[in-house]
């Protein structure tokens, strides 16, 4: 090998050396505040790495970054940062040792980064491995609670079957095309490359909860941490998505049909039937994740346009998830256990108000409200969908939006008039040091932002 | 600039009214942006400056938003729209008297949600371009949304929920076709756009031109409580706070919005539905007319009853003749005005203790003589007795409907009768009929009988001499030709 090609595994490095420090620090002594902030810094210092990545260079034949993938590595940066704070305001901190936490934070976002930013399938592999042991580790810490062993277990059988089953898709493919490289995929036009690739892809569709492939995400969400749940919903899927967004234009014309159709059929399964789950939910931890199976649903639909349009559609419709996600995951880590059951909402108003009307607002915006993001994200869908004439297509998410109306509904009128205890003051908190709360506010800003100035999402892209 | 500051100043007294914590500093506050709202779009409207004029329209204002999608935030004034703000405008008023009623702990969040629907209401007046008309369109609803879930009666949840549920769902349906509208009149080489004149030249095939259609009127046909789609409002007008004059006006959008786009888009499919509305109308009219009948309370009365007057004004929308669909808004002024005086002497007699269910009669002619005459006087004015202004609006409105349905009208008259006998009987139980137990309640105060006063002033004037109304609205012809002169 020749030297090393500094400037653009600059990021990576510096991934792993944030994780060699890491470790150093707890083997040394364990401090929470300062891992916390070994970390922060360490991830840092890699978003402003990626600033001196060369776009569209083949970096030892398994990585490439364009700038797609780089505008998501810069997200998944970002997302992991807020995680981290989630982590760190945990309260379970005494029994766990919450620090170790940081350091599969950090594989699962070099994982992540792997999926992003690959030309090759083994690199994918790889990511992908390293992202889902990482979050079966991630929801198996607290090792005293049943429900996040249960979930860990759910997650860890399922997922490493899925994985067996998108390996045997990568050899299928490379007996095909002889290479791992994902560029060979575009000359390919036999059945046996669409045996492989359906392997592959419906291997992903277990990742990314859609519809015959859902069952897993309720348990595991009801099991899970709030910290470990946003990685879960944003990270998990985000990086698995651009991927199957790469793969999916990169195809041939003969091939692509089919999967597109079984695209379609999927995706209107999944905003269907999200939408109807959700209606019976009564948990908020389930309630997202059927919030998110609906949403992969209009994800994927956004894949059905024509090549130029869908990075930035998609890009869009994923910004605006993330905003809303992320925000009603950094409320659900304020709430005690009892408040995540909607009867119990009630209270809210009266001891945290700032909290309801977070909460809320991510509602909203899920909902489709105007001048929020999630606005946005319809609106993006709907036009992409239009722009290809898929009207039956149109019919089925407008159907589905309207569903699911209801079951975000509820959480505000839980919120606002609710049946509440007589107004009890007891845990009212003051707002003045919460900096969880403080990034909320900037979120749901963010949130409002966006819906006002769409324009920024396509210009960052 | 005087277009967006009557959208912005709304929303930035809505901002600051959660400062304050007295009632009375609220209230003056939002009178005094209300009133120079009206007073900016006076001026614009009175002292146009005439350079700017173009078409029709008396003030345009536009800034280019998200490029990327062609859209642009883009407002116009012309008459039509001027008169929609004016009267919001003055039920905004009246409604602002009337909150002044219902005992409320969080004041300064009720007033700051009213500025915030008020905002809402005159942007949608405002915009031509359909994705900010659509914005406007779903905001209008949260901010009341939230005040039921907040201050509202008994069953708010259920009513609130039904209320969003059915405008917002029916808001999917209008965002849909909105887009798909937008698609189809994308010519070769240009970018989307979202402009109202580039609906306008949309030449689309019958079928297609029929489903879109279709999902552009069902949304004005809920908000305007036509009769499949009528729930929503028999449920809110008892369950919704005092502000409930808002909803007044709300419906009124569904009559905006079927003028202002329905009508020009889909010329086509105007004419080929225009029996099927009228028939709609037809049965919205006696089925609010016959179950009120049956009601116990008396807002509930005057929820059918509106819903009933909102069918006579979707036909007078779809009869063919000009004169008919200016009467249609003026009619909706002008109910709508009587019905705020109706609803302001009824939450002045709630807050006193007298509760509006109708089991036994009342009898408030003995126990409250001022406020009964103005009663009356109202419910007189709201079913369209000659001489008061609603008649001029009800009479134009069934001559349309003779002139495009022919004898079918006679049905329109037949409920129309319906009506009628539905307010004698509401003010024989509510007025006139005397009742053993005596009410003991505080008459008209001097400000209720200063408002009162004006209104039936209004009322009567109007009645006897509407050209003014119709030529100061409708008609600001002259201005082109004085523009042509100069």
């Amino acid at each position: 090998m020749n030297e090393i090609d500094f400037p653009n595994l600059s990021f990576l490095l510096s991934l792993m050396a944030t994780l060699a420090m890491l470790m150093l620090a707890i083997g040394i002594k364990r401090h929470h505040l300062t891992t916390f902030l070994i970390f922060n810094f360490g991830l840092l210092f890699t978003f402003f790495a990626t600033f001196f990545i060369e776009t569209n260079k083949n970096i030892l034949d398994l990585l490439s970054v364009d700038n797609f993938s780089l505008f998501w590595i810069r997200v998944f940066i970002g997302t992991t940062i807020l995680i981290s704070l989630m982590i760190f305001e945990e309260k379970k901190d005494f029994l766990y040792k919450n620090d170790e936490k940081y350091l599969i934070l950090v594989t699962g976002l070099i994982g992540a980064i792997l999926i992003v930013a690959n030309n090759n399938f083994m690199a994918f592999f790889l990511g992908l491995e390293l992202l889902s042991i990482s979050l079966y580790v991630l929801l198996a810490y607290e090792y005293k609670e049943k429900l996040a062993i249960e979930s860990a277990i759910k997650y860890l059988i399922l997922g490493s079957m899925v994985s067996a089953i998108i390996l045997f898709g990568i050899a299928i493919i490379f007996s095909q095309t002889g290479s791992f490289n994902l560029i060979f995929l575009q000359e390919g036009s036999s059945q046996i490359l669409l045996l492989g690739l359906m392997m592959l892809v419906m291997g992903m569709v277990f990742k990314l909860s859609l519809v015959p492939l859902h069952f897993w995400i309720l348990d595991v969400s009801y099991g899970a941490s709030a910290a470990s749940l946003s990685f879960l919903l944003l990270i998990s899927k985000g990086a698995v998505l651009i991927f199957l967004g790469k793969i999916l234009f990169l195809l041939n014309e003969s091939i692509i049909g089919e999967i597109f159709l079984l695209i379609k059929i999927l995706g209107i399964f999944s905003v269907l039937v999200g939408s109807i789950l959700a209606l019976s939910q009564t948990n908020l931890k389930k309630l997202m994740a059927c919030s998110s199976i609906a949403n992969m649903g209009y994800a994927v639909l956004i894949f059905l346009t024509n090549k130029d349009q869908a990075f930035l559609s998609i890009s869009a419709f994923l910004l605006a998830y993330f905003c809303s996600t992320m925000l009603l995951c950094l409320s659900l880590s304020k709430l005690q256990e009892k408040e995540l059951d909607i009867s119990n909402l009630g209270n809210l108003n009266t001891n945290k108000p700032a909290l309801a009307w977070f909460i809320s607002l991510s509602m909203l915006s899920l909902m489709g409200a105007p001048i929020t993001a999630g606005l946005i994200a319809k609106w993006t869908l709907l036009q992409s969908l239009v722009e290809q004439d898929l009207y039956g297509t149109i019919f089925f998410v407008v159907l589905g939006s309207a569903i699911g109306l209801y079951a975000y509904l509820r959480v505000i009128i839980a919120l606002f008039a609710g049946p509440s205890g007589l107004g009890k003051k007891e845990n009212a908190q003051s707002i003045a040091l919460d900096i969880t709360l403080i990034l909320q506010g900037i979120l749901s800003l963010a949130l409002i932002f966006f819906g006002l100035w769409p324009q920024i999402l396509w210009q960052l892209v | 600039m005087t277009l967006p500051l009557v959208i912005l100043f709304p929303i930035f007294a809505s901002f600051l009214s959660l400062f304050f914590k007295k009632e009375s500093a609220l209230i003056i506050l939002n009178i005094f942006v209300i009133i120079s709202v009206l007073l900016l779009l006076a001026n614009d409207y009175f002292l146009p400056n005439y350079n700017m004029i173009e078409d029709n329209f008396i003030d345009m204002w536009e800034m280019p938003w998200i490029p990327y999608l062609g859209i642009s935030i883009d407002l116009r004034l012309d008459s039509l729209s001027f008169a929609m703000l004016f009267f919001t405008g003055l039920t905004s008023l009246i409604g602002l008297y009337v909150s002044t009623y219902q005992e409320k702990e969080n004041k300064s969040l009720y007033y700051s949600f009213y500025m915030l629907t008020y905002a809402a209401l005159n942007g949608i007046f405002l915009s031509f371009d359909l994705f900010l008309f659509f914005i406007f369109w779903e905001l209008m609803i949260i901010p009341l949304y939230l005040m039921t879930l907040f201050f509202g009666g008994v069953k708010k949840r259920s009513a609130g929920a039904i209320f969003l549920l059915m405008t917002q769902a029916s808001g999917l349906l209008l965002l849909s076709g909105i887009i798909i509208l937008a698609n189809e009149t994308r010519f070769l080489g240009q970018n989307v756009s979202f402009n109202y004149d580039r609906f306008l030249q949309s030449d689309l095939p019958l079928g297609l031109e029929i489903i879109i259609s279709i999902m552009f009127l069902v949304p004005f046909l809920v908000k305007l409580a036509i009769f499949p789609f009528h729930i929503w409002l028999t449920k809110l007008f008892i369950f919704a706070p005092p502000g409930v004059l808002f909803l007044g006006v709300l419906i009124k959008t569904g009559i905006y919005g079927i003028f202002r786009f329905f009508l020009p888009f889909f010329p086509k499919s105007t004419y080929l539905l225009s029996e099927t509305m009228f028939t709609l109308g037809t049965i919205t009219i006696f089925y609010g007319a016959i179950l009120a009948f049956s009601q116990k309370d008396v807002r509930k009365i005057l929820a059918y009853l509106t819903i009933s007057h909102m069918g006579l004004l979707l036909i007078g929308l779809f009869s063919f003749h000009e004169q008919t669909d200016y009467a249609s808004f003026y009619l909706s002024f002008a109910q709508g005005f009587s019905l705020a005086g109706i609803l302001l002497i009824i939450n002045c007699w709630q807050s006193h203790g007298v509760s509006m269910e109708l089991q036994e009669p009342k009898g408030m002619l003995f126990w409250a003589p001022r406020s009964s005459w103005y009663m009356l006087f109202f419910f007189m004015a709201l079913v369209g007795i000659p001489g008061l202004f609603t008649f001029i609006g009800e009479f134009l409105i069934l001559y349309g409907s003779f002139y495009a349905f022919g004898t079918a009208s006679i049905f329109v008259l037949a409920g129309l009768l319906l009506g009628l006998v539905l307010i004698m009987r509401l003010a024989h139980l509510l007025l006139f009929k005397k009742q053993h137990k005596p009410y003991i309640i505080k008459d008209l105060s001097i400000k209720e009988k200063a408002i009162l006063g004006a209104m039936a002033l209004a009322i009567i004037g109007l009645g006897i001499y509407p050209q003014p109304m119709f030529h100061l609205f409708f008609d600001r012809s002259e201005i082109k030709e004085q523009y042509e002169r100069d």
